[in-house]
């Protein structure tokens, strides 16, 4: 069963993307913060984690740098409402591997995560 | 919500630049009701938004629709080339309401404001500042961030407004209390954009207000004259 950690300062957002991953046969872990997931992503290593961008203490930009220093095969997808051009290619560059566009399209999650991790 | 007293517009920028100013908030607003749209599965529809300036002492009283019950306040700051806040305002009937439609629960079953209520309507509000800074990126190149959203479950209209101009004076300092700096205002004057969101078939209705600081404003100018929104814009 692929895990995948979730992150987002938002329990909304990590309820619903619970509760799509886990009924397509996704193990979830959660982490709220930047900071909280290089931990949980050294702890666990999941197979791909879900990442919003904007989030206190450790935005989501700098999360993914700290996670590919740590594990350069690291699969991070970018989940974000912040579309603007030079951040999607600063997350390219740093490492990202999709970049998806809020509002949460299951379709286009789970399409992606497929991609990656089958 | 009521009317709200009209407020007698103040501003040092030519009409022509005040006009740009108001068709790029305009925009802006646009594209976040049209991604709220989209989150919610239902039709928003959008007041032409009102774009002034008002003297920092009538602030309180800007709101063309002013709600005089407490309200639930969701307030974003802006971070980066543009700074300021978007702040969305609910009656509590509409706020529970919204939490109902993003949760998938039976009308009526909010009756109160819970951790989740409060993180679907601040994900509301991040979607609203996102959108709005997105499209201010395509249209000027200018790259600003949204900050984690801060809801305020127990607020007033000018409760939130008083607020955000408080935060701009604190964070302006010298540049834009000289009166001789970019925002040419003085400091003593605040730029809001205002608009009405409503949801008919569910009687949501929300505040929208933009309220940048001025020397974004001058970045925008700025940005539009130089032409920096070419190879620029959204994904």
């Amino acid at each position: 069963m692929p895990r995948v950690l979730i992150v987002d300062d938002a329990a909304f957002m990590r309820m619903r993307s619970r509760k799509l991953l886990e009924e397509h046969g996704y193990q979830v872990e959660e982490a709220q913060d930047g900071e909280e997931a290089v931990k949980k992503y050294v702890e666990t290593s999941p197979d791909a984690v879900l990442m919003d961008i904007t989030m206190p203490v450790m935005d989501g930009i700098a999360a993914l740098k700290e996670i590919k220093k740590r594990d350069p095969h690291a699969k991070v997808i970018m989940c974000t409402a912040v579309g603007q051009q030079s951040l999607v290619m600063e997350a390219i560059m740093a490492g990202a591997r999709d970049y998806l566009l809020k509002p949460f399209d299951p379709d286009k999650v789970l399409a992606s995560l497929k991609k990656l991790v089958g | 919500m009521k009317e709200g007293t009209t407020i007698a517009p103040t501003t040092s920028y030519s009409a022509s630049e005040l006009e740009t100013l108001r068709g790029i908030l305009a925009k802006g607003m646009e594209s976040a009701a049209s991604v709220l749209s989209d989150m919610i599965g239902r039709k928003i529809e959008m007041s032409v938004p009102d774009v002034c300036f008002v003297a920092r002492e009538d602030i309180s009283r800007v709101a063309k629709h002013s709600v005089e019950e407490p309200t639930i306040g969701v307030r974003i700051g802006l971070t980066g080339d543009v700074t300021g806040d978007v702040i969305l305002i609910f009656p509590r009937p509409s706020a529970y309401r919204l939490v109902d439609i993003l949760m998938g629960n039976e009308p009526g079953t909010t009756t109160s404001l819970t951790e989740m209520g409060g993180s679907a309507l601040c994900e509301v509000g991040n979607l609203a500042g996102s959108f709005f800074l997105n499209s201010l990126a395509e249209a000027t190149g200018l790259r600003a961030m949204p900050a984690p959203p801060v809801l305020d479950g127990e607020t007033l209209v000018s409760k939130m407004l008083e607020a955000s101009v408080a935060t701009r004076d604190a964070s302006a300092g010298a540049s834009e209390t000289s009166g001789s700096g970019p925002g040419r205002t003085g400091g003593r004057d605040a730029l809001v954009a205002q608009t009405v969101l409503t949801q008919s078939l569910e009687s949501v209705e929300a505040l929208f207000f933009i309220v940048p600081t001025n020397n974004s404003l001058a970045t925008i100018l700025n940005a539009l004259s130089s032409g920096n929104a070419k190879g620029s814009g959204v994904i």
